[in-house]
């Protein structure tokens, strides 16, 4: 049996929860055995995971636990893995799923292998995981009884294939006070401040060609013609010419637009991790030779501060 | 009130667009390659240097990795840590729990030697294997609250208030000192090494510990590259002459 850990928010599984109980279904297919899931602080969640395939949803019940509080959380996994017997606890490879799944293997002395995207399950297992942000792969062998996995968000669509019932059955887990010394006291909102790089439709991104923070104005300029937003690679956040907030890569904002614009920019592993989503990629820099002209769909030739100017001109007269 | 803190970073090549793997794919093939640390490791010495210099006290940077390592340890004892720990090693290929172990024990030592240290700061994840798992194993078997990839800290009194972005807002924490943190890249602005900090790095004392892996319960086989997109640009052109091009692409695209 495959136990998953499911994240929900407004009340019904997150994406890379339910991309998880799709993994678990081929996961399933290799191992036999049916999927079980387990999620904190709701208990109206059946319905949702019968469409995905779960034929028992455990609800993790404690007033303690209405906020998230990563050891407790781990420690009723725990406790709820030594109750049922999965062979693999699975979770999604999101901050809090790497972080829970981390504890239970610290709780368990058991090993984790995180963002994975693939399993051969055979006598002994065989995962490959996503590694230096996509870049590489990484393939690990198993030997636990209970494998600990994250799944890499995005690995697969999540899909839906019913079962015909899946019961809810409530689990109450014994928790300590120090169990509870890493808990969240209150989350802020965060504001809508509209279109932002992680939803828009069209990116423009600068690198280490812009030259300074003052060699972004022709970008934004190009943005406000488009309507699109503008970031930039770690070098230009690094720098100090754009804020964190709009960096794009590993490290920063993960985009998926229809169109990515990326000028001066080499295409380092770390940039790709972070823009390789995007549907199409049309680069801008004066080295032919730059990686980023193997990772993008259209190319040009010439310095952006030379090219850019140029096609907000055309725009305009078209 | 003085501050003993701990960064945890980790040497990686700077691999640029492409990665070469060695003949048995185990490794990365680092031939002409410099390296660095990762962002998110950047950020933590960052933090603890303004920490140090706000508060007083001290800030250690310990690596895990072969001989070379000592490099970044300079580097941040050049932007201003203290004082550097080697676990020396010949073999890149520790996963996260064998990493974790060798860490905790060395943690112990350097305690029982100097007092506690008041923060542990680890990345929030490697650039290169991105576990997201050796500061979480660290602060469990120290016993010690933990929190991963944090985005904002304030010290006040004995407690660390922590800031995190997750997809439902920004979460607050507050954790009892002792505790452990891994940071995320843009908590701050790392100041690059300066000429006399690159000077004072040199007589700075690193103390080298030798290490070995223990066994468990995964074992790395090899590196594999992801599956070519086969993509190759199609060029518009060579300089302004190409803006007509461009602005057809975007056209196709339905974008104007």
């Amino acid at each position: 049996m495959i136990l998953v850990f499911v994240e929900h928010l407004d009340g019904q599984p997150d994406t890379p929860s339910l991309q998880a109980l799709s993994f678990a279904r081929t996961l399933a297919a290799q191992i036999g055995g049916s999927i079980e899931a387990a999620a904190f602080g709701l208990d109206s969640l059946a319905d949702t995971l019968r469409d995905y395939g779960v034929s028992k949803y455990h609800s993790i019940t404690d007033d303690r636990l209405m906020t998230y509080a990563s050891e407790a959380w781990a420690a009723s996994l725990k406790q709820l893995t030594e109750s049922i017997n999965p062979k693999v606890l699975l979770a999604p490879g999101t901050i809090k799923g790497n972080e829970v799944l981390a504890y239970v293997g610290a709780l368990s002395s058991l090993s984790v292998v995180t963002n994975v995207c693939e399993i051969n399950a055979g006598k002994q297992w065989s995962v490959t995981r996503s590694s230096w942000g996509g870049g590489l792969l990484e393939e690990v062998l198993i030997d636990q009884d209970l494998a600990l996995l994250t799944l890499a968000t995005d690995t697969i669509e999540a899909s839906e294939r019913a079962v015909d019932t899946c019961d809810t059955i409530s689990f109450t887990p014994v928790l300590e006070q120090k169990h509870l010394r890493a808990q969240v006291r209150s989350v802020e909102k965060s504001v809508d401040e509209g279109m932002s790089l992680k939803t828009a439709t069209l990116v423009i991104g600068g690198g280490r060609g812009t030259g300074s923070a003052e060699g972004f104005g022709i970008l934004e300029e190009l943005g406000e013609v488009l309507k699109a937003v503008v970031g930039g690679s770690r070098v230009t956040t690094n720098n100090g010419w754009r804020p964190h907030a709009h960096q794009i890569g590993l490290t920063g904002n993960h985009i998926s637009p229809k169109l990515y614009i990326a000028c001066g920019i080499s295409g380092a592993i770390q940039h790709m991790a972070g823009c390789k989503s995007s549907k199409n990629i049309l680069v801008i820099n004066t080295d032919e030779n730059a990686p980023m002209f193997s990772h993008a769909d259209y190319g040009v030739i010439g310095d952006l501060h030379e090219v850019v100017p140029a096609i907000i001109e055309e725009l305009k007269n078209s | 009130m003085d501050m003993n803190i701990l960064v945890c970073i980790k040497q990686i090549p700077d691999v640029g667009g492409k990665i070469r793997l060695s003949d048995d794919s185990r490794n990365i093939d680092t031939k002409n390659l410099e390296f660095t640390i990762s962002p998110h490791e950047e950020c933590a010495v960052e933090q603890a240097i303004q920490l140090v210099n706000q508060e007083g006290g001290s800030a250690t940077v310990l690596t895990l990795g072969i001989a070379g390592s000592e490099e970044q340890l300079r580097d941040s004892l050049a932007r201003g840590m203290d004082k550097g720990v080697l676990l020396h090693t010949d073999n890149n290929n520790w996963n996260a729990n064998q990493t974790a172990n060798a860490i905790t024990d060395t943690i112990r030592k350097l305690e029982s030697d100097n007092g506690i240290f008041d923060l542990i700061l680890f990345g929030g994840e490697s650039a290169d294997r991105g576990n997201a798992q050796v500061g979480i194993l660290v602060a469990q078997t120290l016993d010690r609250p933990s929190v991963n990839g944090i985005n904002g800290l304030e010290i006040a009194g004995n407690m660390a208030l922590v800031k995190r972005d997750c997809d439902d807002g920004i979460e607050n924490y507050e954790l009892d000192l002792p505790a452990v943190l891994s940071v995320r890249d843009g908590m701050n602005l790392p100041r690059f090494p300066s000429l006399r900090g690159t000077l004072m790095a040199k007589k700075k004392p690193i103390q080298i510990i030798e290490v070995e892996p223990d066994e468990t319960g995964t074992t790395f086989l090899k590196f594999e590259r992801p599956p070519e997109q086969g993509i190759q640009a199609v060029i518009l052109g060579r300089g302004p002459e190409a803006a007509a091009n461009v602005v057809q692409v975007l056209k196709k695209l339905e974008l104007v």
